[in-house]
Order: C-alpha cells, then sequence, then structure tokens
C-alpha cells in the first residue's frame, strides 16, 4: 500500500464512523456534533482556524527547534564525556515531568504574556525522546569500526562524523516521529495553559462556550495538522536513509 | 548527512516562517454587532429570552412545611467546584437532614477544572447540576450544540465577581478604606482568566474605562497581586480576598462588578426541562430543602461553619475560614431581601447575555429559542 493511502483512509473511515455512530446512537450534539454541522464550522470559520493554527505550527517548531538543539547538544556531551548521561538523566527525568499547571502560574509571572511559556512547555516534551534516541543511536555504532578509526588515528570529531552520528541517524529520525507530531500536542497544551492565541486557546474557548461543533473542528484541524507533520517526518526519513534501502 | 542537514534547515526555515505567520487577534466567535445596546437587548428578549430558560415557580416560600411525597427519589446533584465552602447549603440539607425529609437521598457529585456538569446533565448523568453563574447556562442555551435546560434557583443573588487589588497606600495589617472606580484600572494589568476577559472588558467599558488601555494577562493566582506582576485580578469576592487575608493583606479592595452594573447570579441550580416537565415534585422538594439549607447557613452561621468545614474535603477550611466567606456572602444570598431567597431575575439575566453578544461571546440563534 502507498504511503499516503492510509492517511487517506482514515480521513475517510473517521467521518464514515463518526456519522454511524451518530445514525445509531443519536448522542445530543452537546457530546457528539453531526460531522455536517462541525464541517460548517470548519468553512464558516476557515480564516480564524488557519490563523490560529500557524500560531500553533509556530510556536511547536519553533520549540521543537530549539528542543533539537538542546538534544543535540547533550548527546554529543554524553558521547564525549564518560559518565556525563548518568550524571544527567535524573535531572532530565525529573525535568520532563513536572506537571505544567504546577509552573504555569511562575512561568508567566516570570515571562510574561510572550512566547517564552509555550516554548518552555514545547522544548520540555519534545527534548527527552530526541535526547534519549540520541543517546542509544550513539551507542549502537560499531566497536570494531571506532578502534579501527582509533589505530587511524582518527579526531573525537572524525570518531563521532564517521562512525556515531550515521550510526544514531536512524534513532534520530525515529525519534522525530514522536517528538515532532508530540510538539503540536505540546504546543496546544502549553496555549491551553497561557495563551489568547492559537487552537489550545480556542479549545478553551470553544469550551468555556460549549460549542463542541468548533471544539470538534479544532481537534480535526490539530489531527490533520499532526498527520501532515508525520508525513513530513516519513519524508525526510525515506530521503536521508535512502542508502539503507538500497 | 546533507539531506539531514537540509531537513533541519527546512525544519528552521518552516519554524521561521511559522513564526512570522499572521497571528490572529485574540478570537472572538463572531464579530461585534452594529446595533446599538437597546436593540440587542430587544433582539434577546426576543430570540433568546431568560423567562423562557428561568423560572422562580418552584421555589416555596418561607415557613413553607415540609413537602408531602409517596416515594423517596433518588438525585445526583452535581456541585460547581471541588467540595469547598461554596457547596455549604447542600451540605447543611444533608447534615440537617432536610433532603431526607423531602424524599430524596441525594449524591454530592465533586466538580472541578474539568467539570462540565451543564454537558453532563444534557446527557442524564446527574439530575441537577449547579453551575457557577448564569452566564454559563446562557451559553449553554445560545449554543448550537446546547440542550434544553432550566434555570430553577440561584443561591447567590447577586455576582461574587470583582477586580481584586491590593492598597499599596495602607499597612498590609489594616483593613483599606479605598473606593476603587474603573478610571483607576487605565494603564494597569488586570489577571483573568479566559472565560472573564469579556466581563472586565464590558464593566470597564460600561462605566467610561475604555478597555483598550488595560491590559489583560491570563493567570489566576493572588501570588501575582501580591508579587506586583499584575494590579488587579478577576476574582470572586468570596473566595481570593481570604487567600490574601490568609496570607497577611488585610488591605485588600475590590471593585465588584454587581455594583457596576454587570448583573449576574451565581451557584445556579439547573435542570433539563423534560426533567421538570416529569417531575416537577421533585424539583419542588428540593428547592425546598436547599431554602432550609440556606436560611439555616444565615440565621446560624457559626453551626453551618462547623458543619461546613467537615464535609469540605476537597479543600480543608477550618469553620473561622468558613465563616468569613459567609460574612462576605450573606449580601449576594439575600440579594434585595429575605423573601426573595433562591430567586433568579431574568430581566438581569436578558440584560447580562445583551452585553455578551455584543462582546461576541455568544451570537443569537436565528429562530426564537
Amino acid at each position: 500500500m502507498k504511503a499516503p493511502l492510509p492517511f487517506l483512509l482514515v480521513l475517510l473511515a473517521v467521518p464514515a464512523a463518526w456519522q454511524l455512530a451518530i445514525w445509531c446512537f443519536e448522542p445530543k450534539p452537546a457530546f457528539l456534533p453531526p460531522p455536517a454541522m462541525v464541517a460548517g464550522v470548519l468553512w464558516t470559520e476557515r480564516s480564524a482556524l488557519l490563523g490560529h493554527t500557524l500560531v500553533t505550527l509556530g510556536e511547536a517548531v519553533l520549540g521543537y527547534a530549539i528542543a533539537n538543539v538542546f538534544a543535540l547538544g547533550c548527546a554529543l556531551f554524553c558521547f564525549h564525556v564518560g559518565g556525563a548521561e548518568r550524571v544527567l538523566a535524573p535531572w532530565l527525568v525529573a525535568l520532563k515531568n513536572v506537571p505544567f499547571p504546577t509552573v504555569a502560574s511562575i512561568l508567566v509571572v516570570v515571562m510574561g504574556d510572550s512566547l517564552g511559556p509555550k516554548l518552555i512547555v514545547v522544548v520540555l516534551v519534545t527534548f527527552f525522546p530526541i535526547l534519549a534516541n540520541l543517546n542509544k543511536g550513539l551507542k549502537t555504532a560499531d566497536p570494531v569500526l571506532i578502534d579501527r578509526l582509533r589505530t587511524l588515528h582518527a579526531t573525537r570529531w572524525q570518531i563521532f562524523r564517521k562512525a556515531a552520528w550515521p550510526a544514531a541517524i536512524p534513532f534520530y529520525l525515529a525519534a522525530h516521529e514522536i517528538a515532532f507530531t508530540g510538539s503540536i500536542i505540546a504546543a496546544i497544551v502549553a496555549e491551553w495553559l497561557f495563551a489568547q492565541r492559537g487552537l489550545g486557546f480556542l479549545i478553551v474557548q470553544a469550551s468555556t462556550q460549549f460549542r463542541t461543533d468548533r471544539l470538534f473542528a479544532v481537534t480535526l484541524v490539530a489531527s490533520v495538522v499532526a498527520m501532515l507533520v508525520y508525513g513530513l517526518v516519513g519524508l525526510a526519513e525515506r530521503r536521508v536513509l535512502r542508502w539503507q534501502r538500497a | 548527512m546533507p539531506s539531514l542537514l537540509r531537513f533541519l534547515l527546512a525544519l528552521a526555515f518552516a519554524a521561521l516562517l511559522s513564526a512570522c505567520g499572521r497571528a490572529p487577534p485574540p478570537a472572538a466567535p463572531a464579530a461585534a454587532p452594529a446595533a446599538t445596546y437597546a436593540q440587542t437587548l430587544a433582539s434577546v428578549q426576543a430570540r433568546l429570552p431568560a423567562a423562557r430558560y428561568a423560572t422562580n415557580d418552584f421555589i416555596p416560600d418561607a415557613g413553607t412545611p415540609p413537602p408531602a411525597f409517596d416515594r423517596r427519589v433518588r438525585l445526583r446533584i452535581g456541585m460547581p467546584w471541588l467540595l469547598n465552602d461554596e457547596e455549604a447549603p447542600w451540605y447543611i440539607a444533608q447534615e440537617k437532614k432536610f433532603f431526607a425529609a423531602a424524599g430524596l437521598d441525594v449524591e454530592l457529585l465533586s466538580g472541578g477544572p474539568a467539570h462540565n456538569y451543564l454537558a453532563v446533565l444534557a446527557g442524564g448523568g446527574v439530575e441537577i447540576g449547579v453551575i457557577n453563574m448564569t452566564t454559563q447556562v446562557t451559553k449553554f442555551v445560545a449554543s448550537p450544540t446546547g440542550a434544553d435546560v432550566v434555570i430553577v434557583a440561584v443561591t447567590l443573588r447577586r455576582t461574587p465577581e470583582a477586580i481584586l487589588a491590593i492598597d499599596h497606600d495602607t499597612p498590609r495589617d489594616r483593613r483599606s478604606t479605598r473606593v476603587l472606580r474603573a478610571a483607576d484600572f487605565a494603564g494597569k494589568t488586570i489577571a483573568v482568566e479566559t472565560t472573564s476577559q469579556y466581563v472586565m472588558e464590558s464593566v470597564l467599558a460600561l462605566n467610561g474605562q475604555p478597555p483598550g488601555e488595560v491590559k489583560f494577562l491570563r493567570v489566576s493566582t493572588v501570588d501575582t497581586l501580591i508579587m506586583r506582576r499584575v494590579d488587579g485580578m478577576a476574582s470572586w469576592i468570596v473566595n481570593q480576598p481570604r487567600l490574601l487575608e490568609d496570607a497577611g493583606y488585610l488591605n485588600w479592595v475590590a471593585y465588584p462588578l454587581a455594583q457596576h452594573g454587570w448583573e449576574g447570579a451565581a451557584d445556579v441550580s439547573v435542570v433539563r426541562r423534560d426533567f421538570l416537565r416529569d417531575q416537577p415534585d421533585v424539583v419542588r422538594r428540593y428547592l425546598w430543602a436547599l431554602r432550609q439549607a440556606v436560611e439555616f447557613m444565615l440565621d446560624e452561621p457559626v453551626a453551618a461553619a462547623e458543619i461546613t468545614s467537615r464535609y469540605a474535603t476537597g479543600q480543608p477550611l477550618t469553620p473561622a475560614q468558613v465563616l468569613r466567606r459567609f460574612e462576605l456572602q450573606r449580601d449576594l444570598v439575600l440579594g434585595d431581601g429575605r423573601a426573595g431567597l433562591l430567586r433568579a431575575d431574568p430581566d438581569a439575566i436578558d440584560r447580562t447575555a445583551a452585553h455578551m453578544v455584543r462582546a461576541g461571546v455568544i451570537a443569537l440563534p436565528a429562530a426564537p429559542r
């Protein structure tokens, strides 16, 4: 089956199952609005939805880029400094598991109504899977190859570039599948906590106005964006790892 | 490697591009109508009149004897928040056996941030939902994905909403005598919840302060006020002032919205219309028990506070803290007098709904609802 087909299947199956549920169970719109009602919101509010989606996407991608820089830096540090991973791990795990609502007020007080708190949430959510996969990937480098490079007086950088990094690439790309799509959710959660714009804010607004149709419309948009991001990662993976398939 | 580099560069470019994306203004579901307030109010009264979804017909008068009943009924009541002293009348009705005397076996279900008892009520998960504010019910009824529900009583007949501030010219250990005006908030920052910003903007505008001159920050802890990160905060006069007092700040000062043209009521008992139609006697029995409890709270505050502090498992409180709440909310419960306990004012709900329409918070249905 070609790559986009399963996604198309989802796009067809979800509305079909949804409509079927409406016909069979006749739920109140407060719980499950009909697909046509949600489609109406998607159409009539398309301009606002697009604007808010761009805001969310901007925060997600920017936060994700920062998370990548930090994770790559940390992974390099752990690779070159023996024992660094053992020392850093508890700190990173503790940091990763801080419940956001507990620090939300502190972040707003310190950083105000700015991009900062949202980026911090995205970085906290996405940093760890990238780092964990990179660490794992770097460790899978062929020790014989590394020994051979050492006997040839290769520098640390050369060992990293020729042996460790190529071994880590598949792991790094696999991390993107989880972390990049997760960055969208992280941005939405951050907006839910802090923002006045973005899909997360729309969710809060729709909830408080009891607009289940708008809530579902935002959910659909978020799902489609996550699928596109996932597709983008798959595309990059196929391009970067084409030597592996060959 | 070059491919990966290209991918990362594309990622960075996409980040830049998206970050530069046209940011929409803080969302409002619909553009504010060009109609005047009077025209908007007329539209509300024609297409979404509160008289359709709020009734006082089932509230018993003072001194009414316990209602007769032929069978006991189990009632699930969704509370407006975590079990704290906001729900005092319902604990009292349990403890003093007012519910039992009315033939009701009541289960009080805790509320909280993720609980939407209007939707649960519509779906049949509870028989009665106690909702924070009448404005929420208006939103629900106006929503195309709402349901047919009816307000049968309000416990706080006037809104407890206020803009809370600290009077830094008064020592912390003294009460402030300052009276806040809307103009005092010009150039200041007010902490708000998403749901309260339009309320603050509407009230300030009503009182001659253009809301554009006020900054709003989405944050909800009194620490921000103490740390002077904000100058005021949207609050309930019965809640946050107590937190400030507990932190040693007696010098708080409030701008109560009820005194500045914003009409709402809080702790609103809501039922489904079909439930009201099919079991009106159960609603009458519930309201009889609730009225006894509210009267007990007003007449015997010390005993009521002791009961409440035992039941408030969601937020441990001392009887003294509960008493302070009773003191702060007494006028809000009484409204215009004891005879009107629990009574909602449909005209006031309409007037507030007109402000909500103008703020773009609700859209009126095309046909009368």
